[in-house]
């Protein structure tokens, strides 16, 4: 598609000073099951195109998706519309410094194979105990091409796979585990599948409870954590949310204690094995594995060009999709492991008395600068006294505050993992659980 | 104001919110059938269900592809052709949201609830407009009824379990009432436990507004234009917190 790159800024460059085109050709691919039975098997191609534009100050962006006479078509429309947007105070001129080196491979998918693991992931999850499992394989390959209207393009070419199995017993019990990977078949999709049956099972027998609203030690996993982090991450780090007060952070904030000396938060756009990752973003600019927490101190925002230029700091490399030419946003939240015992058994003695929350979904917020937000568990909830479970819980939420989720941790597990599923706003390296000593949970 | 149980007068908006997420995704069939057990989830209900009360007789749910709103189809993405579908008549579970597949499963017809995003998206059961049925209240009338209680007219924060039994909802703008009448403002949160929630419904208004939404669901995932709404409502003993 390095074609329509080209095409579009030959179309472009006459109608705006400046122009920027990132066009991106994914082959989809996608095996759902349900019931322990394959519900769909699915292949398809999608192309989307960023385009930026500049005219004197006036600034457009915007993203599409279709066929190439679609995204042609759509780009000129907003060519045209140039003349009425208003001066940009964020406004630089385009300077795009190149990719870093990257890998470049994908491998072919074979659906063969494919099935081959789910049926396997089915099968390890039945073992463990599991009455049926419900899930997803999906992988995608994709190329991606920059091009300006400085005579600029670039290059490159990724894979993503995300794998997902949830084991349920009975209607009420359920575990899920996902993980995220760049080649399809290094999942270990079959472990998942005994891992969530295993976690499903610790809830079976347990007589079950309802929570008081109110403060409890909470051990959560890595999906749970890498999800929250997620959202933190892209709310108060990105430096346009800093410098238009969305964020809680201002830039004097850099330097400070924001959060426990035990937490390290990196976004991993470099690390070539992380997906997510790239060798350049929207801009044309290399990425980083950007420090936002290191032991507790807040290290750095996420910038491209328009934020770092207002902080006179340079870009970190986060203009990541077509929103990130105006607003930067992570691509791999990596949270750094601890010392704690990545054994579930193990770290429900060292919680003692408390909850443990498996995963969670559904994240809304009260008011994004303070942080407020509560988040729906999800799969078992344990209630946990004298470091085993006692009951199980329904209808729990972390109804709390970033800032909690910052300084609260006590400890992580030794081990870390990559994970994604549908509702994580972003791929995580997450430690495979986390001891919170104290955090506000509501029915 | 003290956590406790509350007779509570609902908004429209909330009407809306409620009816979505609570009543509407739960009675879709895929999802009662475990198809989107990994992503958007089961639901509290079971093909068993059918017919079997689940809310006061003053509760009507419907939701209608054929209303000219944003949630507005005659044909659904399968060629079948729309009509409105009675989710809850007078209390009692009446229709799931079906595509082919699925009413096949339960040897029924489809109800043209077959919905895709994009052309090549699989078509899915989902909601189109999606209301509580108006009563014979007027809204203020039903504030005038209630002795002590709490008026809410929009939310925020809102949430819900994956089996959509469980909600919670924050007030953003709401109300003390006492003798009937609207006192000082009042922040805090809505549980809602879903068939005991509707249970609770004694009082329907006239007021019927519809909201719009892009509603969300499937793998890759779908957003499709709906609305949702209702009238003013009370319902009695809601916890709020």
């Amino acid at each position: 598609m390095s074609w329509l790159a080209e095409s579009l800024i030959r179309l472009l460059r006459g109608k705006a000073g400046e122009a920027a085109v990132v066009v991106r050709e994914s082959e989809e691919y996608l095996i759902r099951f349900a019931n322990d039975e394959v519900t769909v098997a699915d292949s398809w191609r999608s192309y989307e195109a960023g385009v930026y534009l500049a005219k004197g100050r006036r600034v457009a962006v915007a993203g599409f998706s279709g066929s190439s006479e679609d995204i042609l078509r759509q780009a000129l429309s907003l060519a045209e519309a140039l003349d009425k947007y208003p001066e940009d105070p964020y406004y630089v001129p385009l300077s795009p410094k190149g990719p870093r080196p990257f890998p470049n491979a994908a491998r072919p998918f074979d659906l063969n194979k494919a099935l081959d693991l789910v049926w396997e992931a089915i099968q390890a999850a039945r073992a463990e105990g599991a009455e049926r499992s419900a899930g997803a394989l999906s992988y995608a390959v994709r190329s991606t091409h920059y091009a300006d209207s400085l005579g600029n393009s670039m290059s490159y070419k990724d894979s993503a796979a995300v794998g997902v199995i949830r084991a349920f017993i009975g209607r009420d019990l359920a575990a899920t585990w996902a993980a995220a990977s760049r080649d399809y078949l290094s999942l270990g999709l079959k472990e998942a599948g005994a891992r969530a049956a295993s976690i499903a099972g610790a809830a079976k027998g347990l007589p079950l409870t309802r929570l008081e609203n109110g403060n409890y030690r909470v051990l959560m996993s890595g999906l749970v954590l890498g999800h929250l982090m997620g959202y933190v991450i892209s709310a108060w780090s990105s430096a346009l949310n800093v410098l238009t007060g969305v964020s809680k952070y201002g830039p004097n904030d850099l330097g400070s204690e924001a959060a426990s000396s035990l937490l390290t938060v990196y976004d991993l756009s470099l690390k070539e094995d992380r997906v997510g990752s790239a060798p350049f973003d929207y801009e044309g600019n290399p990425t980083n594995d950007t420090p936002v927490f290191e032991k507790g101190v807040l290290k750095s925002f996420l910038h491209n060009n328009r934020t770092a230029a207002k902080l006179g700091v340079s870009s970190t490399g986060n203009a990541a999709g077509p929103g990130g030419w105006t607003s930067p946003a992570p691509r791999h939240i990596g949270v750094a492991p601890g010392d704690m015992a990545s054994d579930l058994d193990d770290a429900l003695k060292e919680l003692g008395k408390g909850v443990y929350i498996h995963n969670n979904w559904y994240t809304r917020f009260q008011n994004i600068r303070e942080g407020v937000f509560s988040t729906v568990g999800r799969d078992v909830i344990l209630v946990v006294e004298g470091g085993a479970p006692k009951y199980r819980a329904r209808g729990v939420r972390i109804a709390e505050r970033f800032d909690s989720l910052l300084r609260g941790v006590e400890a992580l597990s030794k081990s870390a993992e990559q994970i994604h599923w549908w509702d994580m706003p972003y791929p995580a390296t997450a430690p495979a659980l986390a001891l919170y000593g104290s955090l506000a949970l509501a029915y | 104001m003290k956590p406790g149980l509350y007779d509570v007068v609902f908004s429209p908006e909330l009407a809306g919110i409620f009816v979505h997420e609570s009543v509407g995704h739960p009675f879709e069939l895929d999802r009662i059938m475990g198809r989107e057990g990994a992503e958007a989830g089961e639901s509290y209900m079971s093909l068993e269900d059918l017919g079997k009360r689940i809310a006061s007789e003053h509760v009507t749910i419907i939701d209608d592809p054929t209303i000219e709103a944003y949630g507005f189809y005659l044909v659904d993405e399968e060629g079948v052709p729309a009509r409105p579908r009675r989710l809850i008549d007078r209390g009692v579970a009446s229709e799931f949201l079906s595509n082919r597949e699925y009413a096949a499963y339960v040897g029924r017809l489809s109800n043209a609830a077959a919905r895709a995003s994009e052309f090549d998206k699989e078509p899915i059961p989902r909601m189109s407009n999606t209301y509580l049925a108006p009563g014979d209240w007027d809204p203020e009338e039903i504030i005038r009824d209630t002795r002590r209680g709490i008026y809410v007219a929009s939310y925020t924060e809102w949430n819900i379990d994956d089996r959509r039994e469980y909600g919670r909802y924050g007030i953003l703008e709401g109300y003390v009432i006492e003798d009937g009448e609207l006192k000082e403002p009042v922040l805090g949160f809505i549980e809602a436990e879903s068939r005991a929630f509707w249970s609770s419904v004694d009082a329907v208004g006239k007021d019927l507004k519809l909201y719009i939404g892009t509603c969300g669901k499937g793998n890759p995932s779908q957003g499709v234009p709906v609305t949702f709404g209702g009238p003013t409502f009370r319902a009695r003993g809601i916890r709020v917190v």
